[in-house]
């Protein structure tokens, strides 16, 4: 029932023996015992009754979309900090740790860094995975002097951090949305 | 030895280094996404780690007769 951001605690809050309508408060025993009030409760829960009890969750939820898409474009950019303008700054400076760290590790163990157009299938998937690293994934020839070298065991692995990190940095975005809409705290 | 160090510079690994170190950033990042309090993350954060190295380790084993 938490669908519609803004109004989780009208429902959240109200105890599990109660039901909640608009403006009224009922016990489950006299709710029983009343078939109208029964009859209220169950169109409460509806859409247009929720607008109606919420008269600003249009605004409010227009903001908080609007909110979570900053945060997903600054998470996406930079890991950690879509957590950081949400105030999340322990989680902030876990994620650029984790993501930087693995893209980092990647780079200097000379991981392949797929570009745009490769041409097949396993080169489009390894360049959406790497591109979830945001601003790292141009910072590849910064660390990648000698460039990729895969060759070795050490570029394998090195491929293997960078996918990764962008596929962690990406959950971190979704992570970002679920706390900007109010479905995470 | 040197032939099992997977790079040269800064950053000299051999196999299980580089698991164990990526078994921690992504134990740690897990922990972020998916545990709201910290005792719950830093609990997560072990297990995970555990779990990544104590399967990697028995992979490795497995394909041991594979390799030879």
């Amino acid at each position: 029932m938490n669908e519609v951001p803004g109004n989780e605690a009208a429902f959240d809050d109200a105890p599990v023996n109660q039901v909640q309508t608009a403006g009224v408060q009922v016990s489950g025993s006299q709710a029983a015992a009343s078939d109208a009030l029964a009859e209220q409760a169950a169109v409460s829960h509806t859409p247009a009754a929720r607008t109606i009890a919420h008269p600003h969750s249009f605004a409010a939820s227009a903001g908080r979309a609007v909110l979570a898409l900053f945060a997903a474009i600054a998470a996406w950019l930079v890991p950690g900090l879509g957590h950081l303008l949400l105030g999340r700054w322990g989680r902030a400076l876990l994620f650029f740790v984790a993501v930087g760290g693995l893209v980092v590790s990647g780079y200097v163990l000379r991981g392949n860094v797929f570009p745009p157009h490769s041409g097949d299938p396993f080169g489009t998937l390894g360049f959406l995975a790497d591109a979830g690293t945001g601003v790292f994934y141009y910072f590849s020839r910064f660390f990648e002097s000698a460039g990729p070298d895969v060759s070795r065991a050490a570029g394998d692995y090195g491929t293997r951090f960078i996918a990764a990190a962008g596929v962690v940095n990406v959950l971190a975005v979704l992570d970002t949305i679920e706390i900007a809409t109010g479905r995470r705290r | 030895m040197n032939c099992c160090l997977l790079m040269v510079g800064a950053l000299r690994l051999n196999h299980l280094g580089a698991m164990l170190l990526f078994a921690l950033l992504v134990s740690l990042a897990l922990a972020g996404l998916t545990q709201r309090t910290r005792a719950g993350g830093v609990k997560y954060a072990l297990w995970s780690f555990a779990l990544f190295v104590l399967v990697g380790v028995g992979v490795a084993w497995l394909m041991y007769p594979i390799s030879r």
